[in-house]
């Protein structure tokens, strides 16, 4: 799902310091007491009520729900624990692990690959730019549509664009969305094709990069490869891990095309069952909200440690400043 | 105001969240005393059409009552469905089939029919037993349908086959005729997709005897049914006579029936409802025939059934069950409804209301409804429909015959996990 | 501060580029390019014909399209609109608030409420659902645009909140000191110092918010049961019925329809989203 886009660069603060005026005039610090407590709550009041109403409200009523056998249809029964441990012996709930975690590695690293080529490939003085933006962004805006499944049949299947290619060197494809060993592939495909986020966000990086810089390298005779590594590359690193972050959290939220394209099964044989569709099929599937929620609070639990390690390892590779 | 209130009114919202299940759902009225209802449903807009003309028809007569009709597609009308019911707010009537009926009135959300006398004496009873479970009436069919076989016979002259004997023919003579088929049909077209789906085991399992569920809701098929099954269908495979595993894996992800190799023209058979004739034959641009299922005259007992194929159902929480009832009476007891829905839902289940309409239908509902009419003196004995669970059945048997055909599993590993499988999903 | 290298090359290298650039762009496009070719079939040859060039240019979906449902299609467009433009001005105001109070002021607490609004990006929203239903039916605001519409006036878009915290935390602090020097309370500091120069992050959420607010199915689907309120995504479900005939060319001509104005919402907005995000202090 590609509008879960979100997620941030700096969710521990600390990594982004504010960058401090060129010459400090501010007044030092006052002490903080109640009367700025104040004006930073009153800031926040909407998010407050926000916040309190319709979000910790149903975030804790889903972990209550993960405590519970909830079938939607009679009221929720209390359970301990017992959800969580059937976790531990579903064999689908690994399988869909496994799933996506093949998913989420492969597709991202592609994804990002593929967005960054087309961002330096856009960057060099094209005429036409935004046109090409607008062109490559298209397929983000139609991956969350009702159709995308045919349209990805009518490449990947059994009589699709790249069987008819296959057909004209004499080879006889098979249904590839359809097969148990190809289907994960497309559907990582898919994922890579809307790469058009993280490239529009590759290109406003690779604009604010000083052009200072490049022309001092070019005075040392650098030439275009050297150029990438030592000045495009390292500046760049701050949004290849902006991106990193929030597309590996939006990759394991991906539901939306995994269930349209196999018809909301997972299939075939759950070679393409996603964690949230597999908990999507508990939920409303199989009247299971109760395990469905349980499933959740692994999943946000997974996520935040991942993202969590990311933000320790983004010191050794991140390069900010000068 | 912060993190302490913010528990609170998660808390608050717990307490809501079993208390929403035992308040009163379905809208009320206006202030004016009349009574508005809400009628839940799945389709598209022309269903939608129709459908309105009989709620119009239905307000004419019974002035006091406005229902507002409410509808989606298939899918996403179980996902809001669901979520209302939850949230205590289903519509007053709502349309349910296959095994939601008995899922939704194992779990207490649909109200007996008796307490509201719904009138239901000119309903054929193999489709009212559709919606009872455990002796309590939850619903009453809009139509009746049966698991038949559609031929292509433009496919068949073709090829230059016969047609089968519909009256006699085996599943041996199935089988010789599919493979006969594979032959000579032209490349990309086949005999027949895949026939594995829960309504070919019931009909394949009762002709021996047995049914996919036992009466009091135990997996009732047994191995050795499936084993044979497998095994003819991984024959038709590997003779070609149905398409390669990824190729059936492809075709099940996509329903429609624009979509089946049927309705492309690209095959001779197909098991289906009775009902898609006319979506199929539309869609395939040849004239399409129903035929029963093989094997049944020299079964142990006819495997065919009358099945309702939707049902129609008035939520436990109504505030008016007696006015959701006068309107559920109209829609399936009433010539005038009938009139204005013909086949859409089925064949009337009503024989009255069948007999109204006889005139007004079209060539593929007349086909229906004259295969409908020839089986009802055959039928075997009424489905028993799948505990609460059991919807999801389908699922279970798409993923256990999707490792049949790729040869990732004998027939007799994928029988015992089948069944497991199906034990397990009942159960819970 | 924006740099374009011109390519070094001739006019060969240039042309050569451009073919790369559009021959890659026609991969990219080629589902589009189908479900255009299919929305001006009539719906039965779609599956049987499967070929992209159209035999002939029928407009019909369009025409019967656009007038199949109880309203005409730009009934429901119209109807996305508006829960769009509501979300997009509730998303601006809220978001840019709580931005400020994150970005610029101090107070207790204020990193574990970040790390609050942070985890509610976590979880999917399938569980969420049933909770948010329940209570949007005990305020009775089922099947009014209310549950699409106040969440965004009360901050509930995470990502935007960020996105603002990020772009005003670029923005030079002695401006809002020498305001506060000249008397400005925090509002003004607000309202007229940091909003106006945060015109480029506010376009580029205002720009996210109306295309995935547009985009969305399944809360508008639940919370939108009665056809006159439904929505562009919502109205085109009506088109596909899972278990019987799907009109299926009318549904691509209006998917295509439903698509154009994000597309040309991208268009006009994307100018503002390269600078946006460009300046949202990356360093």
């Amino acid at each position: 799902m590609s509008k879960r886009l979100d997620p941030p660069e700096t969710t521990v603060t600390p990594l982004t310091p504010p960058h401090p005026p060129p010459v400090d005039l501010s007044p030092a610090p006052r002490p903080s007491g109640p009367p700025k407590d104040r004006v930073g709550y009153l800031f926040l009041t909407p998010w407050f009520i926000g916040m309190a109403l319709f979000t910790v409200g149903p975030i804790l009523a889903s972990l209550y729900l993960s405590f519970t056998e909830y079938s939607l249809l009679k009221p929720p029964e209390w359970l301990g624990l017992g959800n969580y441990r059937q976790m531990l012996d579903d064999p689908r709930l690994h399988k869909s692990l496994l799933v996506t975690f093949v998913y989420v590695f492969v597709s991202v690293p592609i994804q990002l690959v593929l967005a960054l080529a087309l961002a330096l490939l856009l960057n060099r003085g094209v005429r036409g730019l935004s046109f090409y933006r607008s062109v490559y962004y298209l397929p983000s805006l139609l991956a969350g549509s009702v159709s995308i499944a045919i349209l990805w049949r009518q490449i990947f299947g059994k009589d699709g664009l790249v069987n008819q290619l296959l057909a004209m060197v004499g080879v006889e494809g098979v249904s590839w969305v359809a097969h148990p060993d190809f289907a994960l592939g497309t559907l990582v495909l898919l994922n890579a094709w809307t790469f058009g986020a993280p490239m529009v966000i590759f290109l406003a990086g690779l604009r604010q990069i000083p052009a200072s810089y490049y022309e001092a390298a070019q005075v040392d005779g650098a030439g275009t490869v050297s150029r990438f590594f030592h000045i495009t590359l390292p500046m760049l690193t701050p949004i290849i891990f902006f991106n990193l972050v929030l597309q590996l959290i939006g990759a394991f939220q991906s539901f939306t095309q995994a269930f349209v394209i196999s018809g909301g099964r997972g299939g075939p044989s759950d070679a393409t069952l996603l964690y949230t569709l597999y908990l999507y099929e508990r939920g409303f599937g199989s009247f299971d909200m109760g395990y469905a929620s349980a499933m959740a609070w692994v999943l946000l639990a997974l996520i935040a440690v991942l993202t969590g390690i990311n933000f320790l390892f983004a010191k050794r590779w991140v390069f900010y400043g000068n | 105001m912060s993190t302490r209130s913010s528990g609170l009114a998660a808390l608050c919202l717990a307490g809501v969240l079993l208390a929403a299940s035992a308040c009163g759902g379905g809208s009320s009225g206006g202030g004016d005393g009349t009574v508005e209802l809400r009628f839940g449903w799945w389709g598209n807009n022309d269903r939608a059409a129709a459908t309105q003309r009989v709620i119009d028809a239905f307000q004419a007569k019974n002035p006091g009552i406005k229902v507002k009709g409410s509808f989606t597609d298939f899918n996403s009308y179980f996902d809001r469905l669901a979520t209302e019911v939850a949230g205590g707010r289903a519509p007053d009537v709502i349309t349910l089939g296959g095994a939601y009926p008995r899922e939704y009135g194992d779990r207490g959300a649909l109200l007996d029919l008796a307490k509201v006398g719904l009138k239901t004496d000119r309903i054929g009873a193999a489709a009212l037993d559709n919606g009872k479970f455990g002796g309590v009436q939850y619903g009453v069919p809009t139509g009746v349908n049966a698991i038949a076989v559609v031929v292509n016979e433009a496919v068949f002259d073709k090829a230059g086959v016969p047609l089968p004997e519909e009256d006699t023919w085996t599943w041996d003579d199935f089988k010789r005729i599919a493979k006969e088929l594979s032959g000579k049909v032209p490349e990309g077209t086949f005999a027949l997709a895949d026939p594995t789906r829960t309504d070919t085991l019931d009909v394949y399992s009762r002709q021996r005897g047995e049914a996919l569920y036992t009466a009091d809701g135990k997996v009732g098929i047994s191995d050795s049914t499936l084993v044979d099954w497998w095994t003819m269908t991984l024959e038709l495979q590997s003779a070609g006579a149905t398409p390669p595993a990824s190729q059936t894996a492809e075709l099940i992800t996509q329903p429609a029936p624009e979509q089946s190799l049927m309705g492309r023209g690209q095959a001779a058979m197909q098991f289906d409802w009775s009902n898609q004739l006319s979506a199929l034959s539309k869609a395939a641009g040849q004239p399409l025939r129903l035929m029963r299922v093989p094997g049944e005259s020299g079964a142990a007992q006819p495997g065919m059934w009358l099945q309702a194929s939707q049902i129609y159902s008035i939520n436990a929480k109504s505030e008016h069950p007696q006015e959701a009832a006068k309107f559920v009476d109209f829609l399936v007891n009433s010539p005038e409804a009938g009139k204005i829905i013909l086949a859409d839902r089925g064949i009337p289940a009503n024989s009255d209301v069948r007999t109204a309409i006889q005139g007004v239908l079209g060539e593929p509902e007349k086909a229906q409804a004259a295969f409908i009419d020839a089986l009802t003196p055959k039928a075997g004995p009424p489905l028993v429909i799948g505990p609460a669970g059991s919807t999801d059945t389908p699922k279970i048997l798409d993923r256990v015959n999707a490792e049949v055909l790729f040869g990732r599993e004998q027939p007799a590993a994928a029988a015992a996990d089948f069944i497991q499988q199906v034990g397990t999903a009942i159960k819970q | 501060m924006a740099t374009e290298l011109r390519a070094p090359g001739g006019r060969s290298r240039r042309l050569s580029k451009h073919a790369l650039l559009i021959g890659f762009g026609l991969v990219m496009l080629y589902p589009l390019l189908w479900m255009v070719s299919s929305s001006v079939k009539p719906t039965e040859t779609i599956f049987r014909d499967p070929s992209i060039w159209p035999s002939r240019l029928d407009l019909g979906n369009y025409v019967e399209g656009w007038t199949a449902l109880d309203h005409p299609f730009h009934y429901y467009l119209l109807n996305s609109a508006m829960i769009a433009i509501l979300a997009v001005a509730g998303n601006l105001l809220s978001c840019s608030l709580a931005a400020y109070a994150f970005a610029r002021l101090e107070f207790r607490g204020r990193k574990i409420f970040f790390a609050m609004m942070l985890a509610t990006l976590m979880l999917p929203i399938h569980v969420l659902i049933v909770p948010q239903y329940v209570l949007f039916s005990q305020l009775d605001w089922i099947n009014t645009n209310l549950p699409l519409v106040v969440p965004k006036f009360l901050a509930h878009d995470a990502f935007f909140i960020f996105l603002m915290v990020q772009f005003i935390r670029g923005l030079p602090k002695e401006l809002d000191e020498a305001a506060r020097i000249d008397g400005c309370g925090h509002f003004r500091i607000y309202w007229r110092i940091i909003m106006p120069l945060s015109v480029p992050a506010l376009a580029t959420s205002a720009l996210f918010t109306f295309i995935w607010t547009w985009n969305d199915f399944f809360s508008q689907l639940i919370f939108l049961t009665d056809p006159e309120l439904w929505t562009m995504p919502v109205a085109l479900r009506s088109f596909m019925d899972g278990q019987g005939e799907t009109a299926w060319g009318q549904l691509f001509a209006m998917s295509i329809v439903g698509l154009a104005p994000i597309f040309g919402f991208f268009l006009a907005g994307q100018r503002y989203l390269t600078q946006g995000i460009s300046t949202t202090g990356f360093r």
